[in-house]
């Protein structure tokens, strides 16, 4: 019973290395030429990767809190997209009466935060508040020989030119309703202006497939627990974590576990205090968790399941700042520092 | 350990490497070490059920070919009952890993039935990775050795590396002694030819297993977890997708084992030819997981006396194949409700024929031309086999009825349901595509072989289309670990 297979076609015996050397040397062409498109092109790709990458840069090089006076408090919301598209920091600092600086530092699609804190500490902009809005991750991201554990992250490693194929395709079928190829090439170019002019806060509205960005009342998903509160955990151990704590000991920043926004319908109503969360924060002083572990927001405040609509994001910034300013006030600030 | 991790490939590289540096007389023991070092990255303490299950089967083999020598080859009292005790071990390990919570949940839950409240204590499943596969391939040599359709082996290293050959080891092909004994047994020598092929295998399972099987499984995932809240087309989409990422998934496995053993110089047996380009059932079953029902065959169909019996009892051996299979698969009703439709599906199809008249046959032969009686025949036997995967995929008997209850609602569905099944559009596209792509080349390799060997042999062709799969698997393939569905039993 041997296996016989269409692959079974003839492999010429002669000059197998001259063969196998010809054989990579076409293997790397179309590889050489993604990777050039993946360079020159880099508004084709996805809002979510360019906004990982403009935020990460801003941190390193400065733009975030470098002309902020170093009196006032300065407030890095941390998160990820859930965070990026319901945090107005130009909001916030309007309802603070100009008292707060606010930069939103939402990263979407990440768990891992605390590169963009330790660069922004770096870079001498380090905040004096950070808002922790969903948990972070137990590990640091592989590197090194580690990444042989973590196929995901060795094709990061190795292909960075991985979605570029996939880039290309949905920039291809974006295009259509936008005015052409370099018609969204600007746009998206733009986005990146609007990111830096909003303080970090972007809409996420290529997600959005409802009219007026909104979800119809008594929208529902199979995933739903509406009768389940859905408490949040947080890792106390773990490299991630204890960077988290070193940062915060060595530059006098306050840890701020705020809630996150979740739909109305997704969870049940949680208690008025993140019990859980409290819980397990206890132990570590310079981290405090504050209110309950979510806020629930009607579905006409989304624009998808997930992430808040413009309105949402108005509605939740002031939720926020009634439930954070008075640790922001001066006095408060500097008694915690 | 899985075939689609970098660890995997390191390993396998590591592994040719030495296999092919080394003094021939090396092969098997570095054979041997890297199999029970590939099962042992499980869980350590599996490897020792697996030697334990490998030297039960020598043990068998050896005393029995001791009884012959004794006896000149006559069957004997002692060796009948040194192999009934062989297959009571080996099947006595496979029944309390698998089936002890089964059965005892089934019989506290009929003795409820009937009133009576037993107290029969619960049983956590606890399940080592391929234990079906291997007690099944250890008993497949003591069977051999006792029917003297081969010879038993002395050395006990060889029968453990027969049992834990790691390219098959976990999910098959369940091999035989006489296919895999003989070509362990020899030294190989490198060819430079048969690592372009293996890879060329291994390439396709990996783009089967990847790229396809990987890709809509979030969506079979998502509707099966909650059946009821479906309406009918959304239920059929989850289980025709569930309906190809069950065989790109295991096939995948296979020609990946396939691959890797054919670079060590090991041909092992075809599992799959093609299944759903299957006209009936009874091909479907020669096409499906081939090396398990030819072991069903051999080993219980016609032991029983396969279809030369009277008809109840034909009904019996088929019912009583087909369930086992089920059982095979896992412990739970929902395993055996799908090999018994099987069985049914067998004896409908045998009676239909003989049913119809055959003047009737030739006359519907005869009005539907060739081509679109073939494309109704696979046709329908591939909604019966995605009947059948309703059972196979839903989590207990009261999801499969909700998918089937589901069929009838029409109505609730909109487009958009689509796009929240937990996969995005792009991926969407991608899924369908890569199944057309999956049925237009198996198609092509059913229909026209000698046309595929042709392209396959032009270099510029062959190299091209490797190319593409490479680049596909990076660009589009699912990269987290996903375990193989046939891991689990």
């Amino acid at each position: 019973m041997n296996h016989r297979t269409a692959f079974d076609g003839t492999v010429p015996a002669s000059q197998p290395w001259g063969r196998f050397v010809k054989f990579l040397a076409l293997f790397v062409l179309p590889g050489l030429f993604l990777a050039w498109i993946h360079n020159s092109f880099p508004y084709i790709r996805p809002g979510y990767e360019l906004v990982v990458e403009e935020k990460s840069r801003l941190a390193r090089e400065g733009g975030i809190f470098a002309a902020a006076p170093a009196a006032r408090p300065r407030l890095a919301v941390f998160g990820s997209s859930v965070a990026l598209s319901g945090f107005v920091p130009r909001l916030f600092e309007e309802l603070s009466g100009g008292t707060v600086d606010a930069y939103n530092m939402g990263l979407p699609g990440s768990i891992l935060y605390f590169d963009q804190l330790e660069s922004l500490v770096k870079s001498g902009q380090a905040p004096t508040h950070v808002v922790v809005t969903n948990p972070w991750g137990g590990d640091d991201p592989p590197r090194g020989l580690a990444l042989v554990w973590n196929d995901a992250a060795l094709r990061d490693a190795l292909v960075p030119f991985h979605d570029t194929p996939r880039d290309l395709v949905l920039f291809a079928l974006r295009s259509r309703t936008a005015g052409g190829l370099a018609a969204l090439y600007d746009d998206t170019r733009h986005v990146l202006t609007a990111l830096r002019e909003d303080k970090g806060f972007h809409f996420i509205k290529s997600q959005s497939h409802y009219p007026n960005d909104a979800l119809p009342e008594g929208f529902r998903l199979p995933s739903d627990k509406p009768d389940e509160v859905l408490w949040r955990t947080f890792h106390a151990s773990g490299a991630p974590f204890e960077r988290l704590r070193r940062l915060a000991r060595e530059h006098g920043i306050k840890v701020l576990i705020v809630p996150r926004y979740l739909r109305r319908g997704e969870g049940a109503e949680p208690p008025a205090e993140d019990t859980e969360a409290t819980r397990q924060m206890q132990p570590y002083p310079e981290i405090e968790v504050v209110g309950p572990a979510y806020w629930l927001l009607p579905p006409a405040l989304f624009s998808d399941p997930t992430h808040t609509n413009p309105a949402g994001a108005r509605e939740y910034t002031t939720r926020l700042w009634n439930l954070l300013r008075d640790r922001l006030q001066p006095a408060a600030v500097a008694a915690s520092r | 350990m899985l075939f689609n991790t970098a660890q995997y490939w390191l390993f396998f590289t590591a592994i040719v490497t030495a296999y092919y540096t080394l003094p021939a007389r090396w092969q098997q023991p570095l054979l041997l070490l890297a199999s029970y070092w590939f099962y042992m990255a499980w869980d350590p303490r599996h490897g020792i059920l697996l030697a334990g299950c490998s030297l039960v089967a020598w043990l068998c083999g050896v005393l029995m070919e001791d009884c012959d020598r004794r006896h000149a080859g006559r069957q004997d009292g002692r060796r009948r009952l040194i192999f009934t005790l062989g297959m009571c071990c080996l099947f006595g390990v496979l029944f309390s890993y698998k089936y002890t919570g089964f059965f005892l949940d089934s019989l506290r839950d009929g003795l409820a039935w009937l009133g009576i409240r037993a107290e029969i204590p619960k049983v956590s499943p606890f399940l080592p990775v391929g234990i079906s596969f291997f007690t099944f391939q250890s008993a497949s040599y003591v069977i051999d050795v006792f029917t003297r359709s081969a010879p038993a082996v002395r050395s006990p290293f060889m029968v453990m590396l027969f049992v834990s050959f790691f390219p098959q080891l976990v999910a098959g092909p369940i091999e035989r002694p006489d296919n895999l004994l003989p070509q362990l047994s020899k030294p190989h020598v490198f060819d430079f030819a048969r690592v372009p092929r293996g890879l060329a295998i291994c390439l396709w399972g990996l783009t089967k297993k990847v790229l396809i099987a990987d890709m809509v499984a979030p969506v079979v995932e998502t509707v099966y977890s909650v059946p009821e809240s479906f309406p009918a087309q959304i239920l059929i989409l989850a289980t025709v997708f569930f309906a190809i990422q069950i065989y790109c998934d295991f096939s995948g496995y296979s020609d990946i084992a396939t691959g890797s053993a054919h670079i060590l110089g090991v041909e092992l047996m075809t599992n799959f030819r093609r299944p759903y380009m299957a006209r009936s059932i009874a091909e479907f079953w020669q096409r499906w997981h081939i090396s398990l029902s030819t072991w069903f065959r051999d080993y219980i169909y016609i032991p029983l006396g396969g279809n030369r019996v009277p008809a109840l009892r034909w009904v019996f051996n088929i019912y009583t194949v087909f369930i086992l299979s089920g059982l095979w698969h896992g412990a739970a009703w929902t395993f055996i409700a799908w090999g018994a439709l099987h069985g049914t599906y067998m004896l409908a199809q045998r009676w239909l024929g003989l049913l119809v008249p055959k003047g009737v046959q030739s006359a519907v032969s005869a009005v539907i031309p060739a081509p679109l009686r073939t494309a109704l025949a696979i046709g329908t036997v591939f909604i019966m086999a995605c009947a059948g995967w309703v059972f196979f995929r839903a989590g207990s008997m009261a999801d499969a009825a909700a998918v089937f209850a589901g069929l009838g609602d029409w109505r609730s569905f909109s487009p958009g349901q689509i796009w929240s099944l937990g996969l995005p559009r792009f991926e969407m596209m991608l899924a369908l595509g890569s199944i057309a792509m999956l049925l237009a080349v198996e198609a092509l390799i059913e229909h026209a072989p000698n046309w595929c060997s042709r392209l396959w042999a032009a270099t510029p062709i062959r190299w091209s289309l490797c190319i593409a799969q490479v680049y596909a698997l990076l660009c589009f393939g699912v990269f987290r670990e996903v375990e193989f569905i046939y891991f689990q039993f």
